[in-house]
């Protein structure tokens, strides 16, 4: 889905930003948590959001919220619940979800995400922090959203499990049409796995674009407090002190390759 | 040379431990780093006594079972974010009455109570109900519950991840100052930044001690780092990359003397 919020007003504050269809986005900057209540419509503003080119109303807002999954930072666990399965059993009923074969949705969003069919009887205090985080996007593919809206994704993971999310992010938005905005503040790892930015300051957006694009802008970044990936501020620095012809990259290896090519 | 504070030995546990040794020296700022699901926090819940031990850790040459748990409470604190339970209501409430627990002059209470409050920035969560507090507040509030018993070692667990790099550095800086005076502080993460600052670097990996020593010489082995699951800090997977490029010929963690050194 392509999501538009146009002159939108929340906290006084007017927000104009897209998200655009099947992309990976990353939001980062202060006042996060606004964000969150306004892409979920928790709390309404004034204003135009289109989705898909229709328009948000009072009559479809429901709708609209039905097709989006939050993922917070934290997995929330209700009182007396003990095991995995009785965790997908109750987000099921909490969000009054409609499914005719339950025990099959379960299983199939667990297969999605990599987790077998063992981790079922599993208890939840068992669970390493890293299963815990890939449980938290099984529990999301249930409801069978369109947008999923990750709050500091790769928070708690090494290496392995950071680049086994990346790989799932990517699934969920090329096989299963998607749409993903993380939420965070880490820079290096929105540069790395984001395709579009969204930088906020005061409540506004005040840089959004193509995420290899916007980063270069390193001297609108710093003079708005943000910090810049490590990877970019070091090419800008070879840029602007030696007029170093490299590029800006994503990945070390091609810096590695660049710097080889211009020393 | 400076003796062990902890020492643990032949420590075997539900096969997350298989005969792990690790002999922790006095008043160093240390880092255990790992993988997600090594055993580092199951390690921290065992030094904290919520996990049997059976005999296996030591402090100062005596088992920590045969401590009594008012004085090891003192003397040995485990930080595990989020993980407190209050026994009052305010934070001001909170530090009184641990101080009251503790056999000091009520000129020290003050000075210690008013020393935490400074350095942690915690003024104005004084009278807050300690469960509204966020867990960045949460955090703050735990280590200086920890702080003002002047305690011989701390243990904090992965707390890079709650907080950005300028709030993180300052967090190491107040723990570096505790160093000074003679705490001993050993951080258990699976950030390899964070070992960085640190004097000793213990990388766990399959049940054991996989490498041991000073971080950056440590770190460098990116193989070894690879194997465990461990990032590379950036400036450290570049110089190590430009090295086999045979384009520098050292570890070179400043980016602006990186950039003096390729392009003179």
């Amino acid at each position: 889905m392509e999501i538009k919020f146009i002159n939108y007003l929340y906290n006084e504050k007017e927000i104009n930003f897209t998200i655009e269809y099947k992309t990976i986005t990353g939001i980062t900057g202060t006042s996060l948590t606004d964000y969150i209540e306004i892409l979920t419509q928790r709390k309404q503003g004034k204003g135009t959001i289109l989705v898909n080119e229709e328009k948000i109303t009072k009559e479809n807002i429901k709708n609209y919220q039905k097709r989006i999954s939050f993922i917070p930072n934290l997995l929330v666990i209700p009182k007396y619940v003990l095991t995995v399965n009785e965790l997908m059993k109750q987000t099921i009923k909490q969000n009054n979800l409609i499914i005719k074969d339950y025990s099959k949705k379960i299983r199939d969003s667990l297969k999605i995400v990599g987790l077998d069919e063992s981790y079922l009887e599993r208890t939840l205090q068992t669970l390493s922090q890293s299963e815990k985080k890939i449980l938290q996007y099984a529990l999301s593919l249930i409801s069978n959203p369109e947008l999923i809206i990750v709050e500091e994704p790769f928070k708690f993971l090494d290496n392995k499990n950071e680049k086994k999310i990346f790989m799932l992010l990517q699934r969920l938005k090329e096989q299963f049409n998607i749409n993903i905005v993380l939420l965070s503040t880490d820079q290096n790892a929105l540069h790395k796995y984001t395709d579009n930015m969204i930088f906020i300051k005061n409540n506004q957006v005040i840089l959004e674009g193509p995420t290899t694009e916007v980063y270069q802008r390193v001297d609108f970044l710093k003079k708005n407090k943000f910090l810049i990936p490590e990877i970019i501020e070091f090419t800008y620095l070879a840029k602007k002190k030696k007029s170093v012809k490299i590029d800006y990259h994503k990945d070390i290896r091609d810096i590695i390759k660049d710097i080889y090519k211009h020393v | 040379m400076s003796k062990n504070i902890i020492e643990i030995i032949g420590l075997t546990y539900k096969g997350i431990f298989n005969d792990f040794s690790i002999g922790l020296e006095e008043n160093k700022f240390i880092t255990i780093a790992g993988p997600n699901n090594c055993g580092k926090t199951t390690l921290l819940r065992m030094l904290d006594n919520q996990i049997d031990i059976n005999n296996t850790i030591t402090m100062y040459d005596i088992k920590l079972e045969d401590y009594k748990l008012t004085d090891l409470h003192q003397i040995l604190k485990v930080i595990i974010p989020g993980e407190i339970n209050y026994v009052t209501n305010t934070l001001e409430e909170e530090l009184n009455h641990y101080l009251d627990l503790l056999n000091l002059s009520k000129d020290e209470k003050t000075k210690r109570y008013k020393k935490v409050i400074k350095e942690l920035k915690l003024s104005k969560y004084q009278s807050s109900n300690l469960d509204s507090l966020d867990i960045k507040e949460t955090i703050k509030v735990q280590l200086a519950l920890a702080f003002i018993y002047n305690p011989s070692i701390i243990f904090i667990d992965d707390i890079s991840v709650y907080f950005d790099k300028k709030e993180l550095d300052t967090i190491i800086e107040i723990l570096k100052q505790y160093q000074q005076e003679n705490t001993t502080i050993v951080l258990v993460t699976s950030s390899l930044d964070i070992a960085l600052q640190s004097d000793y670097l213990y990388v766990i990996s399959d049940s054991n001690i996989m490498i041991e020593g000073n971080p950056i010489e440590i770190i460098e082995k990116d193989n070894i780092m690879n194997k465990a699951g461990l990032n590379l800090p950036f400036m450290i997977d570049l110089s190590v990359k430009l090295r086999d490029y045979e384009l520098i010929n050292c570890i070179e963690q400043d980016k602006d003397r990186m950039v003096d050194l390729l392009w003179k």
